[in-house]
């Protein structure tokens, strides 16, 4: 009895915290190994925005992924770091991280706790070691207290500040755009939309499944290689020839919001990212096999392809109060 | 009343396992060749030419078990032990087992399964600020060893080597298996210089992620390690 209303009361609390949108596939995170609380998440929100995470606390995870942006960085071909340094790619858009099975470009990183760790310690991004945040969490006067609430330890450590910034970052479920209203047949398709999404379909959709709009896997999609920035993609990690060129196919859930496209951000526009696959394929060994013949498309029905990408915008997630900067953290910022 | 009883219960249960239970220390000793091992400013000749020296060692033991005719008797849960060179408190720790357990093998890991290294971000010794897991790639380093070496090709004469990977032909996760009696403590003595057979530091000063390099030294842990 008593079990049964404790089972009860995490049940109700969880679902408040994490939904699993309808008819959506199960998340492969597993949640019992960091169930979800209100005081870990708000937590992990903190650190998100705060730049002590950086070296020299000036670059924050949210620097370069902006709630606003679909958490990426609007008009960033490459990502940012500290003292004005660039990265090798574009900032990757942060959702319904949950679904995922391995994270970044080239699937480095194999679990979403260890994911904050790449761009905390990386030289051209925020340059610093995880157990010296711990220390400089652990010397401010708001933190203890902070994972005191979440955790019911003060004695800060590398797991907790891993697990926190996972916590907010799996609350990030991007699902009320106009596509879901319509699937869930409480709004219409407007008749170019209508048409856009045959399309899409027909085009698209073997990579970019339904609902994440992405199948999570990696692919060569043709793009010739930057001679600049030589990314091999996936084969850099599994140093397989037949990974050869292959990145994660990105979520195309608010695109319109996510520009520049592709893993280098070559791509400001969505025409050009049609025109790309209409036009601009090369061919290798290592091409998706979805792609060996180009897409052929009128200039109408590139129209009405565009037109059915931007019923993927979900305001509400944009502009959701729970994602933006937390004002509590204001008073604390650098001291 | 019901409460005291139950309480009653408890406790003698707890003491029966209190008394049933057998604490082995396992001690582990570094060696380099004949000498003992030591961190900086010591140096070893290497084949009467040229030296080396260290200035860093650490690596995980894991998932201890003991053995009887090729059976697991026993296994220590949620086994792993960060040993640092540096830190001598790390370098023995106790195990508790049933008494009069018969085994005839200590059997013990170096480095980190697959499944611990898929599962996301974890405490003690399997805590990210240990500086034994990648932050680039996903991954716990299995073996840390870093020092100088006078014909390096490197900056520094440097070198150093991370020792990694837990997928398919990159996994260097290695299982040592030693004969025992059965008996109250274990020292297990570990021959650093046993990494470095039939291999030439001035080619291969830095091995720092999985791949064949890795595998190839991870082939060499199993005969570092002797029961004492």
């Amino acid at each position: 009895m008593v079990l049964g209303i404790f089972i009860y009361a995490f049940k109700t609390d969880f679902s408040v915290l994490f939904k699993i949108p309808e008819q959506w596939p199960k998340p492969i995170y597993s949640f019992d190994k960091n169930p979800l609380t209100q005081e870990k998440i708000a937590l992990g929100r903190f650190l998100f925005y705060d730049p002590i995470l950086s070296k020299n606390n000036t670059v924050s995870c949210a620097s370069c992924h902006s709630s606003y942006n679909a958490f990426t960085h609007v008009d960033h071909a490459l990502s940012h770091g500290i003292d004005g340094r660039i990265g090798t790619r574009n900032s990757p858009a942060l959702m319904n991280l949950a679904w995922h099975k391995l994270y970044m470009w080239d699937g480095a990183i194999n679990h979403l706790d260890m994911q904050a760790l790449a761009p905390m310690s990386h030289p051209d991004e925020m340059g610093e070691k995880i157990d010296h945040v711990v220390y400089k969490l652990q010397h401010t006067t708001h933190y203890p207290a902070l994972f005191y609430k979440a955790f019911n330890d003060s004695i800060i450590t590398g797991e907790h500040l891993l697990k926190s910034i996972s916590q907010f970052m799996l609350t990030l479920v991007s699902a009320e755009a106009k596509y879901d209203s319509v699937m869930r047949g409480q709004s219409e398709f407007t008749q170019q939309e209508k048409n856009g999404y045959i399309i899409f379909k027909q085009q698209c959709a073997s990579c970019h499944q339904e609902p994440l709009f992405s199948s999570f896997e990696f692919e060569n999609n043709g793009l010739p290689m930057d001679t600049v920035l030589n990314d091999i993609g996936r084969m850099k990690i599994t140093k397989n020839q037949n990974d050869s060129l292959k990145f994660k196919v990105p979520t195309l859930r608010n695109i319109e919001y996510t520009f520049p496209y592709m893993h280098d951000g070559r791509f400001n526009k969505l025409s050009a990212v049609i025109n790309h696959y209409e036009r601009g394929i090369v061919k290798s060994n290592t091409l998706s096999k979805k792609l060996q013949t180009n897409m052929v498309l009128t200039s109408n029905e590139k129209v009405d392809l565009i037109a059915f990408l931007l019923t993927l915008s979900d305001k509400k997630f944009l502009f959701n109060n729970q994602y933006n900067f937390p004002k509590e953290l204001l008073p604390y910022l650098n001291k | 009343m019901r409460l005291f009883i139950g309480l009653w219960f408890w406790f003698m249960v707890y003491i029966g396992n209190a008394q049933s239970t057998v604490m082995h220390a396992l001690t582990f000793t570094h060696i380099y060749g004949k000498n003992t091992f030591a961190l900086d400013s010591v140096c070893y000749p290497v084949q009467h030419t040229d030296s080396i020296s260290f200035s860093h060692l650490s690596y995980y033991i894991s998932n201890i078990e003991l053995v009887y005719k090729n059976k697991t008797v026993w296994k220590e849960e949620n086994s792993y032990h960060l040993i640092d060179v540096e830190n001598i408190y790390t370098q023995a720790f106790h195990i508790y087992t049933p008494q009069s357990l018969v085994y005839d093998h200590l059997v013990l890991y170096i480095g980190i399964d697959s499944t611990t290294n898929v599962s996301g971000a974890m405490g003690g010794d399997l805590d990210p600020t240990k500086g034994m897991y990648w932050t680039w790639q996903s991954g716990f380093i299995n073996l840390k060893l870093e020092g100088q070496y006078k014909k390096s090709g490197f900056k520094n004469q440097e070198f150093q080597y991370h020792i990694g990977g837990y997928q398919n032909e990159f996994n260097t996760y290695r299982k040592i298996s030693l004969k025992t009696a059965a008996k109250k403590d274990m020292d297990i003595w570990v021959d650093i210089e046993k990494l470095f057979s039939n291999t030439d530091l001035s080619v291969q000063h830095h091995i720092m992620s999985p791949g064949k390099e890795a595998v190839l030294v991870s082939e060499k842990f199993a005969s570092m390690f002797k029961l004492k």
